[in-house]
């Protein structure tokens, strides 16, 4: 099955080069693409465990004002779609790196989404304690 | 340097917590669809709500069974990554995530 391309063309097989998977370098050890697809669908499950959260938190909490509830929700929903979105990239890049028996690239991934969900705790921190002392 | 270990020593583990993966973001789907099923109907959008939380029912049974015929089927076959078409399956489940965000979003903000 491999379809090795000749070494000499290794100049042009650029990370985001858009030919087919199957025609990028050569089959490899399968346990690598399972190992890559585990970590897209764990990253896929945070995407959606985010979403989840984002829209209990909009159905659930009961606040006075929309706006500090929306203050909560929206991000969390947002940043699961940037995950989603972004988690699905890295996989196709990491599978080529993987075909080509190149290094993988670190994420910022991360490092976004921890800060992310810490500054959204902080924010939720701030709303419930204003909306507790207006009561 | 071959990244090929000997068959010997490989026991379809990485098979099977791939199967298990597979199991668990079929039942993360499923807890957002029902989320969705239950937001719509508490925001008075049934339509969206049934449409969007049954269609990920769907698709979480979909990748349970996707994810036991990736197991099945290549027990003790040579290497061929790619006969289920595995970006396929990514894009589905990608789609599918990020259109319920946007369901989501809607459902946050509708009053």
């Amino acid at each position: 099955m491999a379809r090795a391309t000749a070494s000499g063309e290794h100049g042009d097989e650029e990370p985001d080069d858009h030919r087919p998977l199957e025609e990028v370098g050569e089959d490899p050890d399968p346990r690598f693409t399972f190992a890559n697809e585990r970590t897209f669908l764990a990253w896929n499950r945070t995407a959606l465990a985010l979403i989840g959260g984002g829209l209990a938190v909009a159905q659930l909490l009961d606040f006075q004002s929309d706006a500090a509830r929306l203050v909560v929700a929206l991000p969390l929903i947002v940043m699961g779609a940037v995950v989603s979105f972004t988690s699905y990239h890295r996989w196709e890049g990491n599978e080529r790196a993987i075909r080509l028996s190149r290094p993988l690239h670190y994420s910022r991934l991360p490092h976004f989404l921890g800060i992310g969900i810490g500054v959204v705790g902080l924010l939720a921190g701030v709303v419930a304690l204003i909306e507790a002392t207006r009561r | 340097v071959s990244l090929r270990p000997p068959d010997a020593i490989d026991r379809g583990l990485a098979r099977e917590r791939t199967l298990l993966a597979w199991n668990r973001s079929a039942l993360s789907v499923a807890a957002l669809g029902a989320l969705l099923l239950h937001a719509g109907r508490n925001r008075g959008w049934d339509v969206v709500g049934y449409v969007s939380g049954t269609a990920l029912l769907l698709l979480a049974a979909g990748s349970a069974i996707y994810g036991r015929l990736l197991y099945e089927r290549r027990r003790g076959a040579p290497a061929g990554p790619y006969e289920l078409d595995r970006r396929t399956a990514a894009r589905v489940i990608t789609a599918a995530t990020l259109a319920a965000a946007v369901v989501s979003l809607l459902l946050a903000l509708a009053r």
